[in-house]
């Protein structure tokens, strides 16, 4: 074929490509626009390959980074997650395997709640073998193991700086909810933990050998983005961290007046735990909340309790597991006359009484002893006595009670919120209530397991505890208040109520009782810790606790107002039917050092707590994991390919070239 | 005599080799290009890339002295062409040495320096301090 | 470390494609047009098959019935290059710098070919390639020791060179209207595909791999006799 012949050939093929040129463009738009949808894979079904590779596995919790001014608290992933094939240590033989002959580093340790104990975690830690750790929370529970401190809240507390700061009222306690790990925890309900269980024992080492590659690994992602401590992280803003807080409920048995003199009766509403969603607190305060407000409910049905020359009011505080981040919050506004608003504050001075109520749940008989621990360093120690004779007092003559107050200078006054207003005014007459000697009774402080198991609302000895405590409470308060002149009257403690509370509390928040006063929450076991500080939203059991208290103290009601005649006569509506004439109200828990406004730390004076932000929920992907070098042969191979490749087609292109061109 | 495709490839060649910074119009002429009978405009050329880069672009320096090394040394090129090639090779081995000097003392304590320390920084690294 | 693994399969795969489009065919622009559009058209055929694959159910799960669906369409976008190609010869010769040699016509068969070796492998290997970069390791199903990546980028690299003497004994064939080496492309085609269904579960890699690289020699082969004969007229 000559070039001329081509060129006419293809001068009439020009011509019929005019025709069909259309027809062309037209296929080419289509195919264009067809191309917009993803092409299926070369893939057998429709699943992705990814799937086949990873099994994401649903966490039921993770251990979130914290921070405070000293530094980093709890855990974190690095930015692309932590690898480790996974391990199970279910016996101390396992641990020992691990800890000497396991090579196929790095792991993630699977293991049971039983394990998860400081000098386990530090064994661990010191291999340097492990990258990650996952905690079974369907094994059996620990029945001695706290997570928190040995002396929680002391190292910013009252005695700070003072041997008392180091004293172990939780002698069991392994500070894990206040330590650094470098690696991701995650704790995981059943289901999961029943996948992760048997693909870890099916890398078990048999005969003293583990298994060969490939092997079950976990990815576990869970980075957060703060980092130092809390002062570096929130001035950085908001999307680093965000400082932690809630809401505080106050209310009092009469409307606040100025120049009124008070008796304040103070118990903590949060629970804190290494797992956020896992802090249930039964023990710790659930307690001490529902035999707080049974006494509020026995006060408040007392006529005669109006009249008594000082107003008692009830605070149900938050944040306090944090350095008392709602007890300081309230102090401070009192100390700046700010407290319960500009107009009508009363000052320290006018606080005659305080009955700080910690943990109370676990008498150690049904006569107790209560415990009514005082400070030994008060500026004025005669206010102290008396109020703690009255309290002594009224106790011993409520249900059989038997007494002991504890005026212990080695020791200070237990973790309570009570440290908080000394804090700020020596002087105040206060006394904290306590099942507890010098140690806790709480031998599970601060972990997932200080729940409905502990303190069991179906067990009627328990309850009846509760119930007493309640009563001996009331009776106190009322004394209290009274400046102890004349008897106290025969109140009654409604012990439905209390069990219907502490079941809210501890079992499940769908509750008759939360619902009555129109707070109908899901089910759901709750959880109290206390969270990042918001502004706009408040938990539906914060609400209904309001709500409870509301009822508990309120004075009068008008069932058969509406809402809108409800708020035009100044009373407070609750729901349909419960129009009342209460005094209750809600108060910010942030630490006063805090200003939300401008998102700024103004004060260093006071411990900030604040939780990390992170991106994506924390996850973990289950896969099996090749040996590195069964990865080095694969690159070598490929860059061996590529070799022969080119001395293949390198001498084959010369040779075509002078052969035929 | 040189026809005109040659001609007019010299002077492609040699219109990139236009020297310094013209400042009066005497400049302007090219002894080469003039014996060729040509007498064209020359574009201002390194002493752009040199007043350029003192803006904080080293690399602008650095292609000064890329592009036109072969024609500084040229033994009959412009003394002046020269000296901007030295000032440029000088100004970026200073920027060289500064920002080896500052880059690891920021990594290294940026942390230490605080609110200052995020005050210069346009991106802070996530999960540390 | 999943990024050497992510080279490594990469390398395996790509190397003898990109090298030869790298040395062969870079240089000249007109080749690498012709590269792009015949990749173009495997990419229409496959989109074709995928289109289909998904509206027909029922061989989603059936292997063997998408496998048919999928080279009869790449063998009619094979059939298709090779007429869009003939129809643009005299313009892409009439500007090419190669257009004097006596291997032009085999020339521009094999740029068509690599240009459907490319696309295929990159289409194939892509969902591969996206998982391979995390630390997870799939177990080939033949072969559970050895990873599916690594067999899946010698599968891949055996195809796309494949392709390469599947175009160049086509074209030929096309050419010289040779029935029989017409058909034999499209039979091999097959019957390389169908070879890939033996890495099941409970069956060996190297029972796929093997006859498939055995298939790739057999084609070297057949090509060069193809170039090294004197062509016998002018077409």
């Amino acid at each position: 074929m000559t070039l001329s012949d081509g060129r006419r050939r293809g001068h009439q093929q020009q011509q019929q490509q005019g025709s069909g040129g259309a027809l062309r463009l037209a296929l080419v738009v289509v195919a264009v626009a067809m191309l917009q949808v993803q092409v299926a894979r070369a893939d057998d079904t429709l699943n992705k390959l990814s799937d086949k590779v990873y099994q994401s596995i649903p966490l039921l919790d993770f251990c979130a980074m914290l921070l405070d001014s000293d530094g980093e608290v709890g855990c974190a992933s690095s930015l692309s997650g932590n690898v480790g094939v996974l391990y199970s240590i279910q016996s101390d033989a396992d641990l020992s395997f691990f800890i000497h002959s396991a090579e196929r580093s790095p792991y993630s340790v699977v293991t049971t709640p039983a394990y998860f104990n400081l000098s386990i975690i530090e064994q661990l830690e010191a291999t340097g073998k492990m990258n990650g750790l996952i905690i079974l929370s369907d094994a059996t529970r620990p029945t001695q193991s706290s997570h928190a401190p040995k002396c929680p809240n002391c190292k910013h507390g009252l005695y700070a700086n003072t041997d008392a700061a180091n004293y172990a009222w939780n002698p069991e306690g392994s500070g894990l909810t206040h330590r650094r790990f470098q690696y991701p925890i995650y704790w995981l309900g059943s289901t999961s933990a029943e996948t992760i269980r048997n693909r870890a024992l099916s890398n078990a080492p048999k005969s003293g050998v583990e298994p060969d590659y490939p092997l079950w690994a976990v990815e576990m992602n869970s980075f957060m983005y703060a980092g130092g401590d809390s002062n570096i992280c929130l001035r950085r803003g908001s999307t680093w961290c965000e400082p932690l807080g809630s809401q505080s409920i106050w209310g009092s048995t009469r409307p606040i007046r100025s120049g009124d003199t008070y008796v304040l009766a103070t118990a903590a509403i949060d629970a804190l735990s290494l797992f956020h969603k896992q802090s249930f607190g039964a023990e710790a305060d659930a307690a001490a909340v529902v035999a707080l407000l049974a006494a509020a409910d026995a006060l408040a049905k007392e006529p005669t309790t109006i009249t008594l020359p000082h107003n008692i009011m009830f605070m149900l505080l938050n944040g306090e597991k944090f350095d008392y981040t709602g007890s300081s919050a309230i102090a401070n506004q009192i100390a700046t006359g700010n407290f319960p608003s500009a107009s009508k504050a009363f000052g320290f001075d006018d606080i005659k009484a305080v009955l700080d109520v910690e943990q109370i749940g676990l008498l150690d008989s049904a006569t107790g002893p209560i415990y009514l621990h005082i400070d030994s360093n008060s500026t004025d120690p005669v206010a102290v006595a008396n109020v703690a004779s009255i309290v002594n007092a009224q106790v011993t003559a409520t249900a059989g009670f038997a007494a002991n107050i504890i005026n212990n200078t080695a020791t200070g006054l237990p973790p309570a919120s009570l440290q908080a207003f000394l804090k700020e005014s020596r002087g105040i007459p206060g006394v904290v209530v306590t099942d507890h000697g010098l140690t806790f009774n709480n031998k599970l402080y601060g972990t997932p397991f200080d729940d409905a198991t502990l303190v069991n609302a179906s067990d009627a000895a328990t309850v009846n505890n509760i119930c007493n405590v309640a009563l001996a409470i009331a009776n106190s308060l009322y004394a209290l208040a009274s400046d102890n002149s004349g008897s106290v009257p025969a109140m009654t403690v409604n012990c439905t109520f209390v069990q219907s509370l502490l079941t809210c509390l501890t079992v499940n928040e769908k509750c008759a009782l939360f619902q009555q006063t129109g707070n109908n929450l899901p089910s759901n076991l709750p959880s109290r810790y206390v969270s990042v500080f918001r502004t706009n939203t408040i938990f539906a059991f914060i609400y209904a606790l309001r709500d409870v208290l509301a009822v508990a103290v309120a004075s009068d009601s008008q069932p058969s107002l509406s809402q809108k005649a409800c708020n035009n006569a100044k009373l407070t509506y609750i729901a349909p039917g419960l129009c009342l004439n209460t005094t209750v109200a809600f108060i910010d828990a942030l630490s006063p050092g805090f200003d939300f406004d401008n998102f700024a730390i103004k004060n260093q004076r006071w411990n900030l707590w604040a939780e990390s932000v992170w991106g994506s929920d924390p996850s973990m992907n289950l896969f099996l994991r090749a040996s590195y070098s069964s990865e080095v042969v694969i690159i070598v191979v490929g860059f061996i390919i590529l070799g022969i490749s080119i001395a293949v087609v390198w001498p084959v292109r010369q040779l075509i070239h002078k052969k035929y061109e | 005599m040189l026809s005109e495709a040659d001609r007019l490839n010299i002077c492609r060649k040699y219109k990139s080799t236009c020297s310094g910074f013209q400042r009066t119009a005497s400049d302007r002429h090219h002894p080469l290009l003039e014996g060729l009978g040509y007498a064209p405009t020359c574009p201002r050329s390194n002493g752009v890339h040199f007043l350029a880069g003192f803006a904080a672009l080293p690399w602008l320096h650095l292609i000064n002295i890329l592009w036109f090394f072969n024609e500084a040394r040229r033994p009959g090129s412009n003394p002046l062409f020269k000296r901007y090639l030295l000032f440029s090779a000088v100004n970026i081995i200073v920027w060289i040495v500064a920002l080896a000097v500052w880059i690891p003392i920021y990594q290294s304590n940026r942390a230490s320096w605080g609110s200052f320390g995020d005050d210069i920084s346009i991106v802070i690294p996530k999960g540390i301090a | 470390m999943s990024f050497m693994v992510l080279l490594g399969i990469a390398l395996i795969a790509f190397s003898p494609v990109l090298v030869l489009v790298l040395l062969t065919v870079a240089q000249s622009a007109e080749l690498v047009v012709l590269l792009v559009c015949s990749a173009f058209f495997w990419l229409l055929s496959i989109l074709v098959t995928s289109i289909l694959w998904f509206i027909i159910s029922p061989i989603r799960d059936a292997y063997v019935w998408a496998i048919f669906l999928a080279v009869a369409l790449q063998e009619v976008g094979r059939w298709a290059t090779y007429r869009v190609l003939k129809r643009a010869e005299p313009g892409l010769l009439k500007v090419a710098d190669f257009a004097n040699s006596r291997l032009v016509h085999h020339r521009l068969a094999y740029v068509s070919g690599l240009g459907f070796g490319i696309m295929s492998a990159l289409i194939q290997f892509n969902p591969v390639l996206s998982v391979a970069t995390g630390p997870g390791m799939l177990p080939s199903p033949g072969c559970t020791g050895n990873s599916y990546y690594l067999v899946s980028a010698f599968t891949i690299c055996c195809f796309s060179l494949l392709h390469v003497f599947w175009h160049v004994v086509f074209s030929h064939g096309m050419n010289t209207n040779s029935k029989v080496l017409v058909a034999i492309v499209p039979i091999a085609h097959l019957a390389a595909s169908l070879l890939t269904l033996i890495n099941e579960s409970g069956e060996s890699c190297a029972g796929a791999l093997v006859p498939l690289y055995i298939e790739l020699a057999l084609f070297g082969f057949i090509c060069w006799r193809i170039i090294s004969k004197r062509p016998s007229r002018e077409f």
